[in-house]
């Protein structure tokens, strides 16, 4: 019982607030970047397709990053031990698994 | 008295976590598999399928850009309702979670009342394509989890009306809200942006 005190009195709170403002900031620079390819990329042709991969791959890392704000500070798993941390790469271990065996199914299809 | 506060004091396991939220963050582990496999399928779609592009202009950005706002604010909300729960200030704990739900409210009325009949009424059904049939079944799917947090925390709220204190349930319900901010985060931009 002592212990399931303690876990509450050395909580740490982090700065909700703040985090809230870098998260909107993270979702303002991704409808920036989006516009800016929208508006001044070339109608078509290869710098346009180059344009929107790098928007795609840009959007997904500024994704990646929202996303470890989160877990890290709303969900407080920066302050918590080792067995969450397992649980988490164990299952992002399995979305690789099964996207690697989408995607060399996918590249084998199209070769077909 | 005793025996009412052993009742509000989570049983603490050896792994040194909580069961509920041990128990929440293995049903997340799931979540994260069924949900990871979904968006990396749309990645692949949108590399690959030639009409993916095209197709997705006919979303509605102003509507998904908004409703990232609304999901993100909800999701701050309940976490300073998690802590202010935990300090004792059960007030603000409870307008907090109001707050949560009033977004988690607007996020849904903007998705099923307004973008889906807009874009049903302008054709662009499942049958009009992968890009829509994906869009409907993740962003439908992801709405659901939406739903279900939002009956949680009206069920949580409801009884904090009275004596009851919600500390761990409203933790491991708050973690629960975080996983499903952060899958939006990811459906926004490959549905509206990219």
């Amino acid at each position: 019982m002592a212990s399931g005190h303690s876990e509450h009195a050395e909580h740490q709170w982090p700065n909700y607030l703040l985090v809230w403002f870098i998260l909107l900031l993270l979702t303002g620079t991704s409808i920036v970047a989006t516009l800016l390819v929208v508006n001044l990329a070339p109608e078509s042709g290869p710098t346009r397709h180059f344009l929107e991969m790098s928007l795609l791959a840009f959007l997904f890392i500024l994704g990646v990053i929202k996303a470890a704000l989160v877990v890290a500070n709303f969900m407080h798993l920066k302050f918590e031990g080792k067995y969450l941390w397992v649980l988490g790469l164990i299952a992002l271990f399995f979305v690789g698994f099964f996207l690697a065996g989408t995607f060399f199914d996918l590249t084998a299809t199209q070769k077909q | 008295m005793a025996h009412a506060q052993a009742h509000s004091v989570e049983h603490v396991e050896p792994t040194g976590i909580g069961a509920p939220k041990l128990g929440m963050w293995l049903f997340l582990s799931g979540e994260v598999v069924l949900f990871g496999g979904v968006i990396m399928t749309i990645v692949l779609f949108r590399v690959s399928f030639p009409g993916w592009k095209e197709a997705s202009e006919h979303t509605n950005p102003i509507i998904g850009s908004v409703n990232t706002f609304n999901l993100l604010t909800s999701s701050m909300l309940v976490a300073l309702a998690h802590k202010m729960s935990a300090t004792g200030n059960h007030g603000l704990s409870k307008l907090c979670i109001l707050g949560c739900l009033a977004f988690g409210i607007l996020f849904l009325a903007l998705k099923w009342v307004i973008e889906w009949p807009m874009e049903i009424m302008k054709g662009y059904t499942i049958h009009e394509g992968p890009f829509w049939q994906l869009y409907y079944a993740a962003t439908g799917l992801h709405a659901i989890h939406v739903l279900i947090g939002l009956i949680a925390f009206t069920v949580i709220l409801i009884l904090y009306m009275g004596k009851w204190r919600p500390n761990f349930t409203l933790e491991a319900t708050a973690l629960y809200w975080h996983f499903v901010d952060i899958v939006w985060l990811f459906l926004w931009p490959l549905f509206y942006l990219s």
